[in-house]
């Protein structure tokens, strides 16, 4: 027994069941929540059941990346997105997942530098959806404000 | 087997119900308190909680904390009957939370998380889980297997394989 450091913990984390593996997963952001896949077997496929998708600021293919990764026996209750440049068809790939997924949170939160001559907040009629100036560009009139869109939802 | 009297109510009313731990200990609680666990909820709505419910998967010194917990919030399941203590603020439970998870140790956390699942108290089972997650957020793999000493039983070409099918969450 005089071998290694005392290196002989329990692995308590990984002889949790499956359901409440999912559950801590949910809350983490998607990135951390898949790289456990390559923890071990018994890690494999968890994340693949986490119904949240949570990203910040995405590279270009990782909404879809991380929508793709899920088990499509397992729905998406979760969107949460935080970007601060995001390309303008961000809005339109998040709400497209929106619907399609039976979304019961939808929290989307997008800067803008630049001015898009779109409209762009799809949101506007709903009572908790807002669009507003970035807080510290706030009634000073640049011609390019940042913008950030916001909705959150419970069904 | 103390005749435990069954009816018994607290000054400002309200069942008392008994939990028994897996190890023989015995817990009395309102129903209130104990109703915050779906579980038990669910036997105190079909009248079988008479003679005590053992919870034969939890221990003693775990359901010291369970029922802690439920205690503390009372105030927020419970409709605003006086319970006897004046019910927390919403500041003291913060606070009261925060304490509690954050001394929670491995072991333990992982023990009261199987409790909450079990008893099915929702926010108990979130706030502990989202302990466990805050001890992940933002490791890679190799230093969450050591947070919590999971074996990589991978060889090196599988454990390539699954980073590459997820390259989107590994920057490497």
């Amino acid at each position: 027994m005089a071998t290694t450091t005392g290196r002989h913990r329990h692995d308590r984390l990984s002889a949790l069941p499956d359901g409440i593996l999912v559950r801590v997963l949910s809350h983490l952001g998607s990135v951390d929540a898949a790289s456990t896949a390559a923890l071990s077997h018994r890690w494999r496929h968890i994340h693949a059941a986490v119904p949240v998708v949570d990203l910040v600021d995405p590279e270009s293919d990782q909404i879809s990346s991380a929508i793709v990764a899920k088990n499509s026996a397992a729905p998406i209750r979760t969107l949460r997105l935080v970007d601060l440049w995001p390309p303008h068809d961000a809005l339109h790939q998040a709400v497209a997942t929106a619907t399609a997924a039976g979304l019961q949170e939808f929290d989307v939160k997008l800067r803008h530098g630049d001015c898009s001559n779109r409209k762009l907040c799809p949101f506007r009629r709903h009572p908790d959806a807002s669009a507003d100036f970035d807080e510290s560009m706030r009634g000073s009139f640049t011609a390019t404000p940042p913008h950030i869109f916001r909705l959150k939802s419970r069904y | 087997m103390a005749a435990a009297a069954a009816e018994a109510t607290t000054d400002g009313g309200g069942k008392m119900i008994i939990l028994i731990s897996a190890d023989g200990k015995r817990f009395e609680v309102t129903e209130a308190v104990a109703s915050q666990s779906q579980l038990i909820s669910n036997m105190i709505e079909d009248d079988c909680t008479e003679n005590g419910v053992r919870l034969p998967n939890v221990d003693g010194d775990i359901l010291t904390m369970v029922v802690d917990y439920c205690n503390m919030h009372a105030g927020d399941a419970a409709a605003a009957g006086d319970t006897m203590k004046a019910s927390s603020t919403e500041e003291e439970l913060k606070k009261f939370d925060a304490e509690l998870v954050q001394a929670l140790e491995n072991p333990v956390l992982f023990k009261l998380i199987l409790a909450a699942n079990f008893l099915n108290i929702k926010s108990l089972l979130d706030m502990t889980c989202q302990r466990v997650a805050d001890m992940m957020s933002g490791k890679t793999p190799e230093q969450m297997r050591e947070t919590f000493s999971i074996e990589n039983d991978f060889t090196p070409e599988e454990e390539a394989a699954i980073r590459q099918e997820n390259a989107w969450a590994f920057d490497d």
